[in-house]
């Protein structure tokens, strides 16, 4: 199928099974999967800059979907959510004008494609090196997650830093804590979304967890909830730079609704060190993804 | 919780997804091959109404599918023995 605004050629089978693929994982890791749809984009040959504005436009629909189940759940701290969605759009915006910059030097494929591997290994590594570590010491200690792998006292020291505004979080079990802290998540995660056409969720899930000390399902729903945000503004934003292909979006979305409802009711059935174990394989492949397009492109010789 | 047989288990969800398959092969043909030169020629001349017109095309078009889904589970009654019931089996092993 042709593709005019982007100006490529797919199969929209394949991009209906890149949908439903990451709508699995985004319901059932609480992330929106541009980690891994962007590189699946960039390798079957879409141009970088509609990888990341299309990726986000596909990413808003799903992620609503994907945020209502898990509120129906219980699982979505609305209140953390929208602190938070401040420090996002900032960052979002930075990101996006750092894409134009890139596009206009025509360094985007190159400097992209190599950040997305290097964020995607060190995410990769420090989540499965934390979940191992957890699973093991809470099978034979019975202790609790977070102090096991010596993340409990990070995010005591982050709580315990007094830079009003304080705010608390009773969903997320947060009594106190600096309203700063929880808009530099924001706005971190939201540079991430706004340069890499990502929404944000495989770094801001492991932040709401080992930084901020939420529980782990908790940090799904909000996560999800989050992705509204950054990924629509993420659209917006790119939408009016030229950068989103709404029909390659639209198609997308039709495997990732039916991915995302299975997705969500899976997190029921799994622990959340045992969540984390798997999710840490996916950001190697999005990675492997990226250096083939990069070799096959001759951009790393 | 009674439990099924994983072949059973298996149909219910080929069943869900063959369903799925055909009302999007017919979506794509009605809606998706209409939309083409029509966002192509909103892209060309307004990137603000084609920016617009795009979320709000993909947020409506998730909430449809969403419910299109929900739907297909219901009527068929495959949430009884479907994708759950799937998850169950394999949350045992």
């Amino acid at each position: 199928m042709y593709f005019p605004i982007a100006d490529v050629t797919i199969s929209p089978i394949l991009l209906m099974s890149v949908g439903f693929l990451v709508g699995i994982l985004g319901g059932f890791f609480g992330v929106g999967g541009g980690f891994l749809a962007g590189p699946m984009m960039f390798w079957s040959g879409v141009p970088m800059n509609f990888v990341i504005g299309t990726d986000l436009a596909h990413m808003t629909g799903k992620s609503i979907v994907a945020a209502r189940r898990h509120r129906a759940l219980g699982h979505v701290d609305f209140k953390l959510g929208m602190f938070m969605v401040g420090g996002t759009i900032v960052g979002v915006e930075i990101g996006a004008r750092i894409i134009e910059a890139l596009q206009d030097s025509g360094a985007i494929d190159m400097t992209i494609g190599v950040t997305y591997i290097v964020i995607l290994v060190i995410i990769s590594i420090f989540t499965g090196w934390e979940s191992i570590k957890a699973i093991q010491m809470v099978r034979t200690d019975q202790i609790d997650v977070q102090e096991a792998v010596g993340f409990k006292g990070l995010s005591k020291k982050i709580r315990s830093i007094n830079i009003p505004p304080m705010v608390s979080f009773p969903v997320s079990g947060i009594e106190s804590i600096s309203v700063w802290m929880v808009l530099g998540v924001g706005l971190f995660t939201g540079l991430l979304a706004g340069s890499l056409g990502v929404g944000g969720g495989f770094i801001r899930m492991p932040m709401l967890v080992y930084v901020l000390g939420i529980p782990t399902h908790i940090a799904v729903g909000t996560d999800l909830f989050e992705i509204i945000f950054s990924s629509g503004f993420g659209t917006i934003t790119h939408g009016l730079k030229g950068n989103v292909d709404i029909l390659m979006a639209l198609v997308m979305q039709t495997g990732a609704v039916l991915g995302a409802q299975i997705g969500a009711t899976a997190t029921r059935f799994f622990a959340g060190p045992r969540i984390r174990l798997a999710f840490s394989v996916l950001p190697l492949i999005g990675a492997a993804l990226v250096v083939v397009r990069l070799l096959g492109s001759g951009m790393m010789h | 919780m009674k439990k099924l047989a994983p072949r059973v288990l298996f149909r219910n969800l080929l069943i869900e997804m063959v369903i799925y398959g055909i009302l999007i092969f017919a979506y794509y043909l009605v809606v998706l091959r209409w939309l083409d030169d029509w966002l192509m020629s909103l892209f060309q001349n307004n990137l603000i109404f084609y920016t617009i017109t795009g979320l709000g095309l993909i947020v409506v078009q998730a909430v449809f599918l969403d419910y299109v889904t929900s739907l297909i589970l219901k009527y068929f009654k495959l949430d009884q023995f479907g994708i759950r019931r799937i998850l169950d089996v394999f949350s045992d092993r």
